[in-house]
């Protein structure tokens, strides 16, 4: 059962496909988690396709468009007699979409020592203005401080942690924006991943800071 | 083969310069899209043109966009159609409606086409990032079919400053923050219109049916 999810604002720019890439890549991932927004978004789903339904006529339609579909159609089951679906495993441990983004596994990424209790892997960037990461926290104790500057989007993959707002399970959708401080502390002896999607860098505050923002920095600049 | 009917004989094309657009109970369209996916059935796939094929390509041609052309919204009607074709069996009529999955597609062939048109490069389609032919199941769908129609109603009746913004957010593509810079709304204006709309929605689906009381609220909208 999650209790944190994403409001009405953002599953309706879900449904309607105005959210980036990376921010979709975290709505579909908590759906995945999470059947009541699930429920949500296809009653959204209804909602725009009636809208769809009684837009006002287009200029209407070639039908020589027509021939040309069934002639694409036509070429391309010739082209590829068994073109193979993808396989629809079910939800192994990772949702789909992110397991296409680290195509070598998890184990294998480049992951980088962010102080004591943190690894960070970043991934491909889906679109310019926002970065692509897993945050891998271990158990142990609180990790640094930290401040966010521009939006940050998690979404707990697995594991659980905890800071002074909450406690935050797999499949919690979380938005801190600018300004936002918090202290994670991972709960029992499970490391917690966490999908991460974030406007600009995150900012280290208090004694560590010093040590660990010219890392993040760094990190920004691949 | 495929191509001797459509291109030899007259019965598929006299059908698609039919003008006016046949309006089908849901089920039936259902069934359409059944006889596609088990028979291959290309009479029934050209019934889906001649309604569907307006509504994307108007769909094409209302995204906000320096993009938007009608070549580019021919192309849609093309790309959305042979999905619908090729992926006919993934149609599942327990789970939504026709329009809501032709909806879905048309929405990430869409995505699909701008992301190539402003030459961005990703490892993930929309159809990764907005599954459409793999939806996770929630258990309580099984009522949205049914809710279809009254939705429908319901959307009719609503206020028009709660349609248009409806308008703009799904078909013509903008953000929230768009619609509000766009219209001078406030943001907070947009979000409510919206949930007023969801609402209203949901209140009637609960209600099922029954008399809503009150069905005009204009108070929501002058708050700028």
């Amino acid at each position: 059962m999650n209790h944190h999810h994403p409001d009405s604002q953002w599953l309706t720019e879900y449904v309607a496909g105005t959210l980036s890439d990376s921010q979709a890549l975290c709505v579909s991932t908590h759906l995945s988690y999470c059947s009541d927004c699930g429920a949500e978004v296809a009653e959204l789903g209804a909602v725009g396709s009636v809208v769809f339904e009684n837009q006002p006529p287009s200029a209407p339609v070639d039908q020589k468009l027509f021939a040309q579909i069934m002639q694409k159609i036509e070429g391309r089951e010739m082209q590829s007699q068994d073109q193979s679906e993808p396989v629809h495993s079910p939800l192994v441990t990772m949702p789909p979409a992110i397991r296409k983004l680290m195509p070598d596994g998890m184990d294998n990424l480049p992951w980088k020592k962010l102080g004591k209790r943190i690894r960070i892997a970043t991934l491909d960037r889906l679109d310019e203005e926002r970065e692509v990461a897993l945050h891998k926290l271990m158990p142990g104790g609180a990790v640094a401080n930290h401040d966010h500057h521009g939006q940050e989007i998690t979404v707990v993959l697995c594991g659980s942690f905890s800071d002074q707002d909450g406690v935050y399970r797999a499949g919690d959708f979380i938005v801190r924006d600018t300004g936002d401080t918090h202290r994670p502390t991972v709960n029992n002896d499970e490391e917690c991943i966490c999908l991460s999607v974030s406007d600009a860098p995150v900012k280290f505050t208090g004694v560590l800071a010093r040590l660990l923002n010219p890392l993040v920095a760094y990190q920004h600049k691949h | 083969m495929l191509l001797e009917n459509i291109t030899g004989s007259t019965p598929v094309l006299q059908w698609l310069s039919m003008d006016q657009k046949p309006e089908k109970p849901k089920d039936e369209w259902a069934a359409l899209m059944l006889r596609i996916a088990q028979h291959r059935d290309e009479e029934a796939f050209s019934q889906i043109f001649s309604h569907f094929g307006p509504k994307i390509k108007a769909y094409g041609l209302s995204l906000n966009s320096m993009h938007t052309s009608p070549e580019m919204a021919d192309e849609l009607v093309q790309e959305v159609m042979i999905k619908v074709w090729e992926k006919a069996r993934y149609f599942k009529p327990e789970k939504a409606n026709v329009s809501t999955w032709v909806f879905a597609i048309a929405r990430n062939c869409r995505i699909d086409y701008l992301r190539k048109m402003k030459r961005i490069t990703s490892p993930l389609t929309a159809d990764d990032l907005w599954p459409v032919f793999e939806e996770p199941v929630p258990e309580d769908l099984a009522d949205l079919d049914k809710s279809g129609q009254q939705i429908e109603k319901i959307v009719d009746n609503l206020p028009t400053e709660q349609v248009a913004i409806l308008r703009e957010v799904y078909i013509e593509g903008k953000t929230h923050a768009e619609v509000a810079r766009q219209t001078g709304l406030p943001l907070g204006t947009v979000k409510s219109r919206l949930r007023l709309a969801m609402e209203k929605l949901r209140v009637n689906l609960v209600i099922d049916d029954a008399e809503v009381p009150g069905s005009s609220q204009s108070t929501q909208s002058t708050t700028n």
